[in-house]
C-alpha cells in the first residue's frame, strides 16, 4: 500500500496549484462573460476536484482498477444530471400550464 | 448545504483529531494504518464537497 505514497514536496506543490486556483475562479467570477461565467467557474472546480482525486486520495500511483471504479460513478452521476437537465430544458414544451 | 457540509467538517475535525493523537503515540505502522486512510478519503471527500459548493453558492452570478 504505502507505494503510492509521494515526496512532501508533491503535496505542497497541490496545495499551492488549490490556492492558485482559487483566487483564479474569486477572480473570474467579478469578471462579466455572460452564460459563460458559470461554465468557467465548474471548469475550474472540475480541474481543482481531479488535482485532489489525483495527489491528496492518492488515486495516481495506484492499482488502475481504482480509477475505474471512479469513473463509472461519474459516469452514473453524468446520466442522472443529464436526466435532470432533459427535464429542466423541456419544462413548457407540452403547452399544459404547471407541466 | 452549507449546514450538512458543516457537520460533515465537525465530524471530520473529530475523526482527525484522533487519529493525529494516536499517530503521535506510534499507534500507526507502515503496515497497518487502514484507519488513517480511510479517515484520509473521509476528509478529501468534505474537501471536494467544498470545491464544488463554493463557486456555486457564493461566485456564480455574482458580477
Amino acid at each position: 500500500m504505502p507505494a503510492h505514497v509521494q515526496p512532501l514536496r508533491v503535496y505542497f506543490s497541490v496545495f499551492l496549484a488549490l490556492m492558485a486556483f482559487t483566487a483564479l475562479t474569486v477572480f473570474a467570477a467579478f469578471v462579466n462573460l455572460g452564460p459563460a461565467n458559470t461554465f468557467v467557474a465548474l471548469a475550474i472546480a472540475v480541474a481543482k476536484a481531479t488535482l485532489v482525486i489525483l495527489y491528496f486520495m492518492h488515486v495516481k500511483g495506484n492499482t488502475k482498477l481504482v480509477p475505474v471504479v471512479i469513473l463509472s460513478g461519474l459516469f452514473f452521476l453524468f446520466i442522472l444530471f443529464l436526466l435532470l437537465a432533459a427535464d429542466y430544458g423541456t419544462r413548457g414544451w407540452l403547452g399544459v400550464p404547471g407541466r | 448545504m452549507t449546514g450538512l457540509h458543516a457537520l460533515h467538517m465537525v465530524i471530520g475535525i473529530i475523526l482527525v483529531a484522533y487519529v493525529a493523537r494516536r499517530a503521535w503515540s506510534g499507534a500507526y505502522t507502515p503496515e497497518n494504518h487502514n484507519f488513517l486512510e480511510g479517515t484520509g478519503l473521509y476528509w478529501h471527500f468534505v474537501d471536494l464537497v467544498w470545491i464544488f459548493l463554493f463557486p456555486l453558492l457564493y461566485l456564480i452570478g455574482r458580477h
